[in-house]
């Protein structure tokens, strides 16, 4: 699976699993009263009435105190309660205190003023520390007024009220701003340069994952397509193992529509296996197949079984497996899960039986070390006596697999991740959201989903929020190799529709980047780069700064003599060629792929570029800068490059 | 000086100290410091190997069934010559006198590269793309490599201070390889059959003066000035710094720069400058244009002395300097060094005088933080009765855009300094043959200029040095910096040419073009791997005689006048391609004057040619292609790897 792995390992970036987890906090007497955002140096969005919830004794009442304003509640029977305090102006420090009959609780150095949520997957995630300048940058970032706020990589089946474990607001310095977003506080570093307000940052993201793992239930049923998937989900939330049996007959049927794996059935125990010498990750096996290996492979194992151990109820421990997988008894799926964590399933009744039994695993391994390690392989029973699993073989399966996901998985599952990591924040109060995700949309197929997914999760988190909010998108960078005809591209897919999906929207600014990537790295460590370009579209979009949003957008394309002529607008100044004598990568398109060719371009005034062709009428669509990493060199005065785009021809 | 990593002088580590010649206790190593366990002799020919022992005793040595002896000279010092070996091993190196002896262990006979430059080449591959499974994954009993640790003298080395450690490649240690070594290193075994021995020895921010000696950048001249000043500070420091000082002086005099004099007496002092107390970086200071200032400043104070103090021997501490200072007392040059030790310079007798005495302190950083800094009591005199005065209220003021010339001893800017400690000991070890990577740290628009004379000169020497006429690869600057500025000289650009240029000249080199995988915005980019690749590529062709790969990729051969334009042709087996267009970009025509320089319209036109459209303008007499700091280029050759920036005549 060598193309598919590094594809995968690239996409993943820094990963630390873990998977859905069930248990939602419940409010203990000694529980803090208010919810887990409202922490110490907590920012609250200024202009605005302040929403603050949390949670009491059913019937309690709750009173809130800030700022010289008192406002009370009555917690519901499941102990929530929320009130609604006045707007405030920026500035701040205050105390935010609640009380009820029995707590009290006080929340110190409340700054007031714009609070953006972050979100989106590794590029988003990147710390300062690993982006460019980190030494110098940490070293001179003390300021009083950013403050970020990290939310912990968590999923979960069902939308959470309120997040797993308290969160620390850090005031941003050379000792806490290395671990916060480099995106998110570049972009709130330009900004308060124009507003001199206080910056609060939501950090909610997590690398190598998709969209769909970022929108509620109610939103992907509303996309439709999803529904399977859903329902599966919900089942899992109840009783995980009928949810990983079904799950795993539904993987049966890919792996049997496979050309390279039709036929083969590994969870019967079937095919040639190997000795696997010690249960260690792969990697420390010391075989050098496996030495950098990414990707799948098959366990299995046989355990004698005594007709008493049989009938009782059994759980079966696997140790950690890492990253995903599926297990089989006896040629049954039974137990699916996710992450570097211990594997501990509920055997369901009747699957054990006296006599010889078979458990198989496949493990999928996205990213660095892989394989069942860690010990404590067995079978435990009701009564306390244990049988462990040992002899374990392995199976290697053809390489070039594209494996179903489950939907509980954090990466490529459902609504997951939208459950334990933006559903928990409730109504607070935001100025915005910049939006930092596609890497792993990329496929061609799904980038041409994206721009539905993209515009839903505007209107989801609107939704939630009860806000109008503004988003800002971080258009995908240049990555992956050249090439050097004309390319259907993923990667150039995913960019269109985030810029189609901004421009629909009315209420969103782009930012472009296709200049500062690295062909080689999906993480390019100019983040600084990235912060002012988001903080440009935020300052057009919110503050109404004239300057434009993004750079030049195409505005529309034109048969004409001997070519197409293609009008560009919004741009600042005049546009130039960077390096060169004309713009490059620009193509006619038809309807089909085969017939897109580059042709030769001329920039002219006021944002016209000339295209020539032969045979113009034949052309429909016009693309620029369109593949993994293309090489252009169009800009505007201001120094933002036109971003790619593809537009009909009229 | 905080380390940063985009910064065109990416000065990967500060200075080594300059360190007497070693002794050799009776029991020290009989054999030099390569010699030692796990390491790798150069296969197909006589293997010298040397060492010290007592002066006149007899040094036996046997490897693989075959013993030489020698006599030590009255120094110590003896060398002898083994018979070849094909590849192989492992054997046993053993040497022996007659109360010592002394074993290495798991020699293996195959190829030896000796990797140099600056910190692209220092970098590991733990810094490298996808490092974590690169070194999970590296495990090679017959890939080698030792780190020659930092060092610089002003004097020829015949042995290293420390002694050295071969690491086979795996887990535990190629993390802490060279990745661009290792990287060609890896690629070139899967076809040479045979093991690799990498020695290693570079220094981040470097540049190319450093290491070619003395005696070489005599022959290749300009240096004559330096090469005087170092002299007379081999001699004594004192005189060195002394006549440095003068040197130093009129180079500011002729920059005409205010005050005239800054060393000395300033009239109206209180109008210059503001005050400082010199305990932060000047990036802290309340001045807009200090927030990010790289360059050069000025510290000065005046200490009052009675006639009993100013008699006395006196040693005047700076505490920490970054990065570069020389440093007056009353007008005249007391010491100078490179970054970042605490300053701490005796006096010479009747500098100090009765009464008002200045203290100033020229600063040069190249990056992130700088100046004098740190806490007020590093900053005295003291006295040789034990006394101590501090020094203080000084007063600070920055010179934007001058750069001063660099003391000739300084590790990493001097002349022959990194070659005496860091080359020279090498002796006439076996090599296969040289990466180069460097040339970062030469690329003002002068030095870019000067870059293929001094290149060729070091190749000259070190094949001098090691009696043995070894390729070289040199891996051509990458593509870093501003996109934004086209038509200007961009010296990055010329040091590119320079490159390319020498190894063209030389005959016995190759190129490695990296114009296509840099990082405009980081000087040190992470795919190594692609750098190590293009340069086995290199090698194959060069050193190992495959015929289907060229060594230095497609090159210009011509540009003429042609119907329709200029035409360019290009020395290639496979028809060049575009990346990303329909036509090749970026392609320049100039006359004389860089004002004269244009972008034109260029087209294939033909499977290794492109016709330039000349344009409107002076009569071109160059034609440029992928001509600026960070270029975006879309010429490929036949085989994928870019065709790289050049400049040639129109003929």
């Amino acid at each position: 699976m060598t193309g598919f792995a590094s594809a995968v390992r690239r996409l993943a970036g820094v990963l630390m699993l873990s998977c859905v987890a069930g248990s939602v906090a419940t409010a203990a007497d000694d529980a803090p009263l208010l919810a887990a955002i409202f922490a110490d140096h907590v920012v609250l969005q200024r202009d605005r009435p302040i929403e603050v919830w949390g949670r009491a004794q059913p019937g309690e009442q709750v009173s809130v105190n800030m700022a010289g304003t008192t406002r009370s509640a009555r917690a519901d029977d499941a102990g929530r309660w929320a009130v609604t305090l006045p707007a405030l102006k920026a500035g701040g420090p205050h105390a935010l205190k609640a009380r009820s009959g029995t707590r009290e609780q006080t929340v110190r150095d409340v700054l007031v003023g714009d609070v953006w949520l972050c979100s989106g997957q590794s590029n988003m995630e990147w710390t300062v520390r690993n982006a460019l300048n980190a030494q110098w940058e940490v070293q001179h970032s003390a300021n009083e007024t950013i403050r970020h706020v990290y939310v912990p990589r968590d999923s979960a089946p069902a939308p959470r009220a309120d997040f797993a474990n308290r969160l620390e607001w850090k005031v941003a310095g050379p000792s806490t701003t290395q671990d916060f977003s480099a995106v998110c506080y570049y972009f709130a570093r330009e900004l308060q340069k124009a507003t001199q307000v206080p910056q609060g940052l939501i950090n909610s993201s997590w690398g190598g994952t998709r969209i769909e793992t970022w929108l509620s239930a109610q939103a992907l049923r509303q996309l439709g397509g999803n529904d399977a998937k859903l329902d599966m989900l919900a089942a899992y939330a109840g009783k995980p193992s009928a949810a990983a049996a079904q799950w795993g007959r539904e993987w049966q049927k890919w792996w049997a529509s496979q050309p390279a794996t039709a036929g083969s059935q590994p969870w019967t125990g079937a095919g040639e296996w190997q000795r696997v010498s010690s249960l260690t990750t792969w990697e420390d096996w010391g075989v050098e197949e496996f030495a950098g290996y990414d990707g799948m492979l098959w366990y299995r194992t046989r355990v004698k079984l005594s007709a008493k151990q049989a009938k009782q109820g059994a759980k079966i421990s696997l140790g950690v497996i890492d990253d995903v997988d599926l297990v089989w008894i006896n040629g049954q799926p039974m137990g699916s899960g996710c992450g570097e964590g211990e594997r501990v399933y509920e055997v369901p009744p009747k699957l054990l039986k006296a006599g010889d039994n078979l458990v198989v695993i496949n493990d999928f391994d996205m990213w660095g070390s892989g394989g069942m390690h860690g010990g404590g392989q067995a079978l435990r029973f009701a009564d306390g006596s244990s049988v462990a699993l040992g002899g374990w073989e392995y199976q290697r399966p053809p390489a070039g697999l594209h494996m179903p996901r489950a939907p509980w998985e954090p990466y490529a599952g459902m609504n997951i991740l939208y459950n334990a990591m933006i559903a928990p924040l409730g109504k607070f109060g935001l100025r915005g959201v910049a939006w930092y995700q596609g890497e792993a949309n990329a496929g061609l197929n799904d980038a041409r989903r994206y721009q539905a997914q993209l515009q839903m999760l505007f209107t989801d988190w609107r939704r939630q929020f009860e806000n109008p909010l503004p988003f800002f998108v971080v258009q995908l960078a240049n990555f992956n190799a050249l090439a050097t005809g004309p390319v259907d591209s993923g990667w150039a897919q995913l960019r269109d529709a985030q810029r189609r999906a901004v421009a629909a929207d009315g209420n969103a600014g782009l930012a472009v980047t296709i200049d500062i990537g690295n062909r080689d790295d999906i993480h390019p460590t100019n983040k600084l780069d990235v912060g002012k370009r988001l903080a440009r579209a935020a300052r057009h979009v919110i503050f109404g700064d004239k300057s434009s949003a993004s750079g030049a957008a195409p505005k529309d394309a034109k048969r004409a003599v001997g070519g197409v002529e293609v009008t560009l607008s919004d741009f600042d100044g005049a546009l130039r060629v960077i390096g060169a004598r004309d713009p490059a990568g620009f193509e006619l398109c038809g309807e089909t792929q085969a017939t897109c060719h580059f042709v030769r371009a001329q920039l002219g005034e006021g944002g016209v570029v000339r295209l020539e062709d032969a045979a113009p009428e034949k052309a429909t669509r016009v693309r620029f800068c369109w593949a993994d990493a293309p090489l252009c060199n169009l800009y505007d005065t201001d120094g933002l490059p036109v971003g790619p785009f593809e537009i009909p021809v009229q | 000086m905080v380390q940063r990593t985009a910064s065109r002088q990416a000065w990967v580590l500060c200075a080594a100290w300059i360190a007497a010649a070693p002794l050799y206790a009776a029991d020290a190593p009989l054999m030099d410091a390569l010699f030692t366990d796990h390491v790798v002799l150069q296969r197909d020919r006589p293997i010298p190997i040397a060492g010290h022992a007592a002066a006149g005793e007899e040094v036996i040595v046997t490897l693989s069934g075959a013993t030489r002896s020698v006599r030590a000279g009255a120094d110590g010092r003896w060398s002898l010559t083994m018979p070849e070996l094909p590849a192989g091993g492992p054997h046993t190196l053993t040497a022996r006198t007659a109360t010592r002896m002394q074993n290495a262990h798991d020699v293996l006979v195959g190829d030896v590269w000796l990797c140099s430059g600056q910190s692209n080449m220092e970098w590991s591959v733990r810094g490298a793309l996808n490092s974590r499974a690169e070194i999970a994954a590296s495990a090679n009993d017959e890939i080698r490599h030792v780190r020659i640790a930092h060092a610089s003298s002003t004097t020829p080395r015949d042995s290293f201070d420390a002694p050295l450690e071969w690491k086979v490649a795996g887990p535990d240690t190629t993390g802490e390889f060279s990745a661009v070594c290792y990287f060609f290193a890896r690629d070139i075994a899967k076809s040479a059959n045979a093991p690799q021995g990498l020695v290693v020895s570079a220094w981040g921010g470097s540049k190319i003066q450093p290491w070619i000696s003395e005696a070489a950048l005599e022959t290749l001249g300009g240096s004559e000035k330096s090469l005087d000043v170092i002299a007379a500070y081999r001699n004594n420091p004192a005189d060195g710094i002394a006549k440095w000082g003068e040197w130093w002086k009129s180079w500011w005099r002729a920059s005409k720069q205010q005050p005239a004099e800054p060393w000395g007496v300033i009239r109206d002092e209180a109008s210059h400058g503001m005050d400082t107390t010199a305990q932060t970086p000047w990036e802290s200071f309340p001045l807009p244009r200090l927030a990010r200032y790289d360059g050069m400043g000025w510290y000065r104070a005046h200490v009052k002395l009675s006639a009993a103090q100013a008699k006395q021997a006196a040693t005047l501490s700076l505490g920490l300097v970054d990065e570069v200072d020389l440093t007056f007392v009353n007008g005249r040059a007391v010491g100078s060094s490179g970054c970042c030790p605490e300053r701490s310079y005796a006096l010479p007798a009747g500098v100090l005088k009765a009464g008002d005495n200045i203290v100033a302190v020229n600063v040069l950083d190249t990056y992130a933080a700088g100046g004098m800094y740190g806490p007020a009591d590093k900053r005295f005199l003291q006295f040789a009765d034990g006394s101590k005065l501090p020094v203080s209220g000084w007063r600070f003021a920055d010179v934007p855009g001058l750069i001063p010339p660099r003391a000739p001893w300084e590790p990493t800017a001097g002349l022959g300094v990194i070659y005496n400690a860091m080359i020279a000991p090498l002796g006439q070890y076996g090599f296969r043959g040289v990466v180069w990577y460097q040339g970062e740290s030469n690329t003002t628009i002068f030095e870019g200029q000067a870059y293929k004379d001094q290149l060729l000169a070091l190749m000259a020497d070190w094949r001098k040095q090691f009696a043995t006429q070894f390729p070289f690869l040199v891996v051509q600057l990458a593509n870093y910096g501003s996109r934004a500025q086209p038509l200007e000289e961009s010296g990055l650009a010329l040091t590119r040419e320079a490159q390319r240029r020498a190894v063209l000249e030389d005959g016995n080199a190759a190129l490695a073009v990296t114009i296509d995988i840099g990082n405009p915005d980081d000087i040190h980019p992470t795919n190594k791997q692609e750098v190590g690749r293009r340069l086995a590529v290199a090698a194959r062709k060069l050193v190992y005689g495959a015929t289907p790969l060229r060594a230095s990729g497609a090159q210009p051969i011509s540009a003429q006048p042609a119907a329709g334009g200029i035409l360019v042709s290009f020395s290639d087996d496979e028809p060049l391609a575009v990346h990303g267009s329909l036509d090749p970009n970026t392609f320049q025509v100039c006359g004389a004057e860089q004002v004269s320089c244009r972008f034109v319209r260029a087209r294939l036109t033909g499977d290794t040619a492109v016709t330039l459209e000349p344009g409107d303008g002076e009569r071109p007499t160059r034609v440029r292609y992928c001509w600026a700091d960070s270029p975006a280029c879309n010429l490929y050759d036949g085989h994928g790897d870019p065709v790289g920036p050049f400049e040639i005549a129109i003929k």
